[in-house]
């Protein structure tokens, strides 16, 4: 399989293809926008050397919504990529896989209408990456490694929680080339897929998923999006419960730098996160108190950790590029036990490091901002 | 009420429902046409015997296929069981996959998937339930309604200004070389229905030998959207749903010209 070494110079998009390859994925349904292109290419060209990957160009994004259902619903393993536009094609697909519990691993690199950084598609990926009451655990990586790491890592909790996991990328990671280290999958507590739909004639019918009818007759499996049509309303609401509770379930992860004695805190997730730390760590340096938050899953949202560190500062603020979105889940994670500020670039716009350091210090007190 | 006179004990059963119907009854309205062709489907899968079947169905009324399809189905999205069902049989590649789609689902929501797949060449069997109307929703005119169809979206009757022309799929997709098999049937009466089974059992042991895509029409009265009785839906589906729609087999594989793309399925012993 690896005429490539574990450790590569490489672009972050290449990368997560790389990761998605040897994390078993067999099906890779990208369609050009960039910088997805650059993962189709990448895919058509390594995938021949590891077995069972299928060299399949997705036709349209709605049809590579279609394929990932059908695909993992049949037990393959399959990924999606795009930005905000395809994300925004697939939904209606996302929220039958979600609902009929297929998993499946979705790369996003949301950007602004140009070709620039955006953390515009936050609520898209979090909130509602579908109709319905259905959820995708989503994880934001800061740099290429980390996401290589939780791509392979995605792979492993899209099967075990049975559900879509969102690689949440940005514009500006489908750009960044950097030297990446691949390790191996976890595989921990993953049973076999014997819910999956094989076609299999000589297997007994099942419950659960599956439709269940009288015995001796052969195997005839149903999965679906709806369950109003196979039941009660309440087998439609036991389900429904069921998935809520497996939502609750996922443990949320955040990053914290410098929070012990920190007097202010910033939030800030991704991109956004690696552009504030090497000014933080000036403004260290120069003795003022600040921390950093840096939410990995977007979805389930850490809400105890911001909850806790809100009631050891004066202060936090929310950067993101985009009108404010991460700051509302921030606002009901600090429930009011101190005041939130926000601080935005929409629109394709990122701070420099100045601006940065400017807004930092005015938020410790250290300058006035004149009206 | 009627009473049916039972068959004589000692006599030879000469028609009965396929036991591989798993539920009772029928889940469609009375006279409609889905039941008469997926009874000949079920009954032609019953003879190929496949080793592994998936399926897929579009929400529509032939979403009710998995109560009595004997595998394994997905109900897909509107618009959306070719492309699932492809996904499906690219995870299972020894199955024998088979899509079922109304018109609506197929010639309104989702043509693109049908056109790619029949190019692709891949060995799946997509069945078309065709009946000029969305038949789920309360039998609005679809792209494959014929012309004069009058439906609450078309009261004046389907004509060429206001709504298009019907799409004619089958003389399409037979176009592409990608496409192994492409035939249309009807199954309004009992001899359509034997003519009609013939054409599907050709379409299915074109897939299960690994031919590559095969497609079949199946003409359908819908006297429920149609607002007719089903004595009126089957005279208007003769005098013009099956007008310029020749039935039979419009493209035959032909294993010179046309390689199988994969190895022949494997049938349960
Ligand atoms: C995206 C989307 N749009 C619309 C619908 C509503 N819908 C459900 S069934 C149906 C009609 C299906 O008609 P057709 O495909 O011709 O199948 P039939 O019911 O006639 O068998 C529609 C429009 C839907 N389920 N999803
Ligand atoms: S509405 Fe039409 S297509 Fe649907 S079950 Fe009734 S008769 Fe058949």
């Amino acid at each position: 399989m690896n005429d490539l070494k574990d450790t590569m110079f490489m672009r972050a998009p290449e990368a997560l293809v790389e990761a998605s390859l040897r994390a078993g994925c067999q099906l890779f349904c990208a369609y050009p926008i960039t910088p997805v292109e650059d993962m189709a290419e990448y895919w058509i060209k390594r995938c021949g050397e590891f077995p069972g990957a299928l060299p399949h160009f997705t036709e349209s994004e709605l049809e590579g919504g279609a394929y990932m259902y059908g695909f993992g619903a049949a037990g393959g393993r399959v990924a999606f990529a795009s930005t905000g536009t395809g994300i925004s094609l697939i939904s209606e697909s996302l929220g039958w896989i979600m609902s009929a519990e297929v998993p499946c691993v979705v790369f996003n690199f949301p950007r602004a209408g140009g070709l620039s950084i955006s953390q515009a598609d936050y609520f898209q990926a979090t909130k509602a990456p579908s109709h319905g009451d259905e959820k995708m655990f989503v994880l934001a990586p800061m740099g290429t490694q980390e996401a290589v790491d939780l791509t392979m890592e995605a792979f492993y909790l899209a099967d075990l929680y049975r559900n879509p996991v969102m690689i949440m990328c940005d514009y500006t990671l489908g750009l960044t080339m950097e030297v990446v280290e691949f390790g191996p999958m976890k595989t921990e507590g993953l049973a076999p897929k014997d819910w999956a739909l094989t076609g299999d004639r000589n297997r007994p019918r099942r419950g659960g998923l599956a439709q269940s009818a009288p015995g001796g007759v052969t195997a005839a499996n149903v999965a679906t999006g709806v369950d109003e049509n196979f039941g009660t309303m309440s087998r439609g609401e036991k389900s429904a419960r069921k998935r809520a509770d497996k939502y609750r379930s996922f443990p949320a992860r955040a990053e914290l730098f410098e929070m012990e004695d920190a007097e202010v805190a910033v939030v800030a997730y991704g991109t956004m996160a690696r552009m504030i730390l090497p000014v933080l760590k000036l403004l260290r340096e120069q003795g003022m108190k600040i921390g950093l938050i840096r939410p990995i899953t977007l979805f389930p949202f850490p809400v105890a950790v911001i909850n806790d560190a809100a009631g050891r500062v004066q202060k936090l603020s929310v950067f993101e590029c985009n009108s404010g979105q991460m700051v509302e889940d921030v606002e009901r994670s600090v429930a009011g036990r101190c005041p939130v500020e926000f601080y935005g670039r929409p629109g394709g716009a990122a701070p420099t490091p100045q601006e940065i350091e400017a807004e930092l210090k005015r938020l410790i007190g250290k300058v006035e901002v004149l009206a | 009420m009627t009473s049916t006179a039972e068959a004589p004990k000692t006599g030879k059963a000469v028609f009965e429902r396929p036991h591989i119907f798993v539920e009772e009854g029928t889940p469609w309205c009375q006279g409609c046409g889905y039941g008469a062709w997926s009874r000949a489907l079920i009954e032609e899968i019953e003879r190929a015997n496949p080793a592994k079947l998936v399926a897929a169905a579009d929400i529509a009324c032939l979403e009710y296929m998995h109560e009595i399809i004997p595998g394994d189905i997905t109900i897909a999205l509107h618009g959306r069981s070719v492309s699932t069902v492809r996904g499906m049989k690219m995870a299972q590649p020894g199955a024998l996959a088979i899509a079922f789609q109304g018109d609506g689902g197929m010639l309104n929501e989702g043509l693109n998937e049908v056109i790619h797949a029949a190019a692709s060449g891949q060995n799946v069997l997509v069945i078309l339930g065709n009946n000029g109307v969305f038949g789920d929703t309360g039998g609005q005119f679809t792209m494959g309604a014929p012309m004069g169809l009058k439906t609450p979206t078309s009261p004046m009757g389907r004509n060429q200004a206001t709504h298009g022309s019907p799409i004619p799929i089958c003389e399409m997709l037979a176009m592409l070389p990608g496409a192994a098999f492409v035939g249309r049937i009807s199954t309004h009466d009992p001899a359509y229905v034997y003519r009609g089974q013939k054409v599907i059992r050709r379409a299915m042991e074109v897939c299960m030998a690994g031919a590559g895509f095969a497609f079949v029409e199946c003409m359908t009265t819908c006297p429920t959207g149609w607002r007719m009785t089903p004595v009126e839906a089957v005279k208007y589906h003769e005098e013009v749903m099956l007008k310029d729609k020749p039935v039979g087999i419009l493209k035959d594989w032909d294993p010179a010209t046309h390689p199988p793309v994969e190895a022949p399925l494997a049938r349960l012993s």
